[in-house]
């Protein structure tokens, strides 16, 4: 296991379990030693669920930007075989927050793409998944790629919000975040997406436009961040517990509202308390979720996509639909 | 403030005269400062005759979370809608800009400053397929200060249902023109506004992602002068013309008129009644 870099303050009494047991390794190997290994073990399981049973609103959102939060890199070390990393948005530059590229998830070949945020010193470097227009352009040109290949796209959302910077903005970033939206959108390949950290605003929802959302458990998705929404509503930052709640922006919350279609089980005490089994969780969820996308043609995946996006909110008569999409390569 | 004279140029504080506000579509006539309009008058300038026919006027939020502050949102959305005789923050309508059929929607800043929520995500979709139905023009007037908060991820889920709308439409060649004015910030907003084929702004208008003040704290650079304003982004190629209110209807007719080939009316005296000050009406 990675050794914590930043715990939160609500994770100490496991930190202070956690350093009693390294203590006791270090001593000769007894029988009293290990009984009492054994005692402390089962005491971090137990304080770990009774913590993670009653997590506040705000603490679920620490959660989600934990430091030792797996990033999409890990994951994609677990689950894909054959991942070929692509680069570059053919216009202005590589922008490391947006990782993507071809390689397989169990028996599905597929376009691999989201936003990294990176781990330790390599997170300063991916700005923490804040993207720039150059990442979303590349993601735009993978999305083509995938297209024209007939390969499905997974798509892992993870971000604050995009690189919030002169720069961003002075190179279209609205534009960008329109576009790549769009593409994705109007993808004829079956999509999934998977949010497994921060689900920040417009510019994680431009990578999660798809056929099948899955959200892992202590995910969130907001239109703003809590404290943002604290400051607006009730003119007080400090009130971010309040807003968070109110805003309903965990996992369960979103599949009640629609928004997401299922939530994926982390192990207790999330994510970070174990990584590799969080992996394994999440590749059998989402080679279930390809399996399931890849039924039936394009026109009716895509008319169900866009109906399903109709229906968020109000809803009205009904519209005048899609006009037939061309068959993808490989169909009919 | 509104006085027996009008009111002050927020700008150059001149006094500008009922009459003077009027025929200038609320442009100072010193200084060329756009003030606000509301989407009522916003229709009045650009449409012919000052007419047009309204769609969905009875679609108003559900509060999907029973959404509660230090108010409930049911509570700002009487406010809002008492004080502007509005039931969300935009009117759908058809109408002719110099005699090119068009379908629009506009927002409005004074409802709850413009925020973009189910309403206006609906509306959009709605207006969208009907430009398509009748291949007619799309155009979207901006006037937004970005997402409705107390819709949370229902709110953010209008970005991708308009944006499948959107879709449609340019697939189906139909255009779509956007008209920012000032606001127009937000993801959500501009995740919507920037995906137009052509996009006009009025001068001087805020049009950006990420607010200044979140940008200037991050970075610890002060900004470039003009940041965020119509003209700065003109000039860093992100939209294709930045046109005063008082030739926008006269702009769009003619571009409208070649890009859908129809033969413009030539350009009559702009509409009756005269454009009434929205920005008179109390804001919340």
């Amino acid at each position: 296991m990675p050794k914590p870099t930043g715990r939160l303050d609500f994770e100490e009494p496991i930190d202070a379990l956690q350093a009693e047991i390294d203590a006791l390794t270090m001593l000769p190997r007894t029988s009293a030693r290990h009984q009492e290994l054994q005692r402390l073990r089962a005491r971090v399981t137990t304080v770990r669920q009774e913590i993670f049973a009653s997590l506040t609103p705000g603490q679920r959102v620490q959660i989600a930007g934990h430091p030792d939060r797996p990033r999409m890199r890990y994951y994609l070390d677990r689950l894909a075989s054959d991942f070929t990393e692509i680069h570059g948005d053919r216009h202005a530059g590589d922008d490391p927050a947006l990782l993507a590229g071809f390689g397989r998830v169990g028996r599905h070949a597929v376009l691999l793409l989201g936003q990294n945020k990176g781990q330790g010193a390599a997170a300063a470097r991916h700005r923490l998944g804040a993207m720039r227009p150059e990442g979303y352009r590349k993601a735009e040109r993978a999305l083509r790629l995938a297209e024209k290949f007939g390969r499905p796209v997974v798509s892992f959302v993870d971000t604050p919000s995009p690189h919030p910077s002169v720069e961003a903005e002075t190179h279209g970033i609205g534009a960008a975040i329109a576009a790549t939206s769009r593409t994705l959108a109007m993808l004829r390949v079956p999509t999934v997406s998977v949010l497994i950290g921060e689900g920040g605003g417009a510019g994680a929802l431009a990578l999660g436009i798809s056929d099948n959302i899955l959200m892992q458990e202590y995910a969130t998705y907001s239109v703003v961040p809590p404290e943002t929404a604290a400051a607006v509503l009730w003119q007080d930052r400090a009130r971010g517990d309040d807003a968070t709640a109110a805003l309903r922006i965990t996992a369960s919350d979103l599949v009640a509202l629609g928004v997401v279609d299922q939530a994926i089980a982390e192990p207790i005490g999330g994510a970070h308390a174990d990584p590799d089994h969080a992996a394994r969780l999440l590749r059998a969820a989402l080679e279930d979720a390809l399996e399931d996308v890849e039924k039936g043609s394009c026109a009716t995946r895509v008319e169900q996509r866009h109906s399903r996006f109709r229906l968020m909110g109000l809803a009205g008569p009904p519209t005048a639909g899609d006009a037939p999409f061309d068959p993808l390569p490989g169909e009919r | 403030m509104a006085s027996a004279f009008g009111t002050a140029c927020d700008r150059c504080g001149r006094d500008l005269l009922r009459q003077d506000l009027d025929t200038h579509l609320h442009v100072c006539p010193d200084c060329g400062h756009h003030r606000r309009l509301g989407a009522p008058a916003r229709l009045r300038s650009l449409l012919d005759d000052g007419a047009w026919k309204e769609h969905d006027a009875e679609l108003a939020s559900t509060d999907p979370l029973s959404f509660s502050d230090r108010r409930t949102y049911t509570d700002r959305l009487a406010d809002a809608m008492a004080a502007t005789g509005l039931r969300d923050a935009a009117i759908a309508a058809t109408g002719t800009i110099c005699g090119v059929d068009v379908e629009v929607v506009a927002m409005d800043h004074r409802f709850l400053g413009g925020t973009l929520g189910m309403v206006i995500g609906e509306k959009v979709v709605r207006t969208a397929d009907r430009a398509r139905a009748a291949r007619r023009p799309l155009l979207l007037v901006c006037a937004s200060s970005g997402a409705r908060i107390m819709e949370g991820a229902l709110s953010l889920m209008q970005m991708a249902k308009i944006g499948v709308a959107l879709g449609q439409l340019d697939r189906d060649g139909i255009p779509h023109v956007a008209l920012l004015t000032d606001p127009t910030t937000g993801g959500v907003v501009l995740g919507c506004a920037m995906g137009a084929d052509l996009i006009l702004a009025e001068p001087d208008a805020q049009i950006g992602f990420t607010p200044p003040a979140a940008i200037r704290q991050t970075t610890g650079h002060p900004l470039p002068n003009g940041f965020q304003r119509s003209e700065y982004l003109l000039d860093h190629g992100l939209i294709d013309l930045v046109v005063d209110r008082r030739e926008l209807r006269g702009v769009l007719g003619r571009l409208l008129g070649v890009i859908t080939d129809t033969t413009p009316a030539p350009e009559t005296p702009r509409g009756k009644p005269p454009v009434e000050s929205d920005d008179d009406r109390p804001r919340n």
